[in-house]
């Protein structure tokens, strides 16, 4: 069995508001769907993150987003106003920063790197 | 391509290529010295350090040396010069709180840094993507500033690594023996790294770190936990691994470069090592770089 992740699910108060922020300081790219119940954006490597409008409370989630460069995209997002809760650290997977939406959804922006090759 | 960085802060880099002869280096700052291909001796008084594109040589402020190439091939060089007063600040700074620098700060021993260090794992990563960045016009000095700062802590978890623990293994009373003796490990290490593709004894070691054989044996395994010929066959195969990242030789000419005596033996330590064959090495390499 060969698993593939299409979409990941984020909920956020305003779809409008979340919308700028992909697009504006995450560069993502926002899809064009017929159906106007949902809003999709996709990175660069096809993966789809679904916009979902949530008045109530938030419960926080976790988004990975690989990067080849952790501390260019550190320092370009920095610069783009983000805030991050930790600069980039070393971790047995490469190197990680972490920052914040602005409903408290985390992103993980991490620099694999295969310690083996080099 | 020539890239001449200096930066607001004094901190300088430059990526170059430099042929056969011999510079006169007079070294005001810490300067992390690194090439891509061949070799580049740098004399230091009488000691002599061979420096090959697995490793990288630190030199102290205050050094005076000479940077020898005697090869017809061109050298590509990269050197990275950092001001006491960067090295301080960063002593200082937020950065000191990285998860991988905290056994580091334990430690206040003063012990040797100029010396060759293995360039792997971060420290390589870091030094790529510093030179991808200098290639680009546009590279900010706060940014440029931002890898020489983990430029630092790679180095200093390095040199926990290499000099520190391997330092603290040796079980002498008097701290002055300790010192003098890890000093000439150091030097035995380097005539090892520097010869390493050619025959020699264990005699000729002793020779240059001025130990007696049996002593440098057993001080070597103690600081170290390999013994001289462990630690040589570690640089034959960190060397093969650099002579199949550049994809010029066969696995037959990296044989007899780097100073291995049959073509089976060199695979079977090298799987042993790399948990790959050779070949699989280089057919992964080919696919990340194609990725």
């Amino acid at each position: 069995m060969k698993l593939e992740l299409e979409y990941t699910c984020l909920k956020v108060k305003d779809v409008e508001e979340a919308v700028i922020f992909l697009k504006s300081i995450l560069d993502l790219e926002l899809e064009n769907v017929n159906d106007l119940q949902k809003t999709i954006l996709v990175t660069n490597s096809n993966h789809k993150i679904e916009l979902q409008e949530c008045i109530d409370h938030i419960e926080n989630q976790q988004v990975l987003l690989l990067t080849k460069d952790c501390i260019q995209d550190f320092y370009t997002l920095k610069s783009r106003g983000v805030y991050f809760v930790t600069t980039p650290d070393y971790t047995s997977l490469g190197l990680m920063a972490e920052f914040l939406d602005l409903y408290g959804n985390s992103y993980r922006l991490l620099e694999e790197r295969n310690y083996k090759l080099n | 391509m020539r890239v001449y960085k200096e930066l607001i802060n004094k901190n300088l880099i430059v990526s170059h290529t430099t042929y056969k002869g011999e510079i006169d280096i007079s070294e005001e700052n810490y300067s992390f010295k690194i090439i891509f291909n061949g070799y580049q001796d740098f004399l230091i008084g009488n000691r002599e350090i061979r420096l090959y594109p697995d490793s990288f040589v630190l030199l102290a402020p205050g050094t005076k040396c000479i940077s020898r190439v005697d090869l017809n091939e061109q050298i590509k060089t990269l050197s990275i010069s950092l001001t006491q007063n960067f090295v301080e600040d960063f002593l200082r700074s937020s950065h000191m709180n990285s998860n991988s620098l905290n056994t580091y700060k334990k430690q206040q021993n003063q012990l040797p840094i100029q010396t060759i260090y293995p360039l792997k794992g971060d420290m390589w990563f870091t030094i790529i993507n510093l030179k991808n960045q200098l290639i680009r016009s546009e590279c900010s000095e706060q940014l440029v500033n931002e890898y020489l700062s983990h430029l630092l802590i790679n180095y200093y978890r390095l040199y926990y690594q290499e000099v520190q623990q391997k330092f603290d293994n040796l079980n002498f009373v008097r701290s002055t023996t300790k010192s003098e003796i890890f000093n000439r490990l150091i030097l035995a290490k380097e005539y090892i790294s520097n010869n390493y593709n050619r025959k020699f004894k264990i005699e000729d070691v002793a020779v240059a770190s001025c130990l007696s054989t049996t002593h440098l044996m057993r001080t070597f395994k103690l600081a170290y936990g390999l013994s001289t010929y462990e630690y040589l066959t570690q640089v034959r195969l960190s060397r093969s691994q650099a002579l199949l990242r550049t994809g010029k030789y066969s696995i037959n000419e990296i044989v007899m470069l780097v100073g291995f005596e049959s073509v089976s033996s060199f695979i079977s330590l090298f799987k042993a090592s790399f948990n790959h064959t050779p070949l699989k090495f280089k057919k992964l390499l080919q696919q990340k770089s194609s990725a």
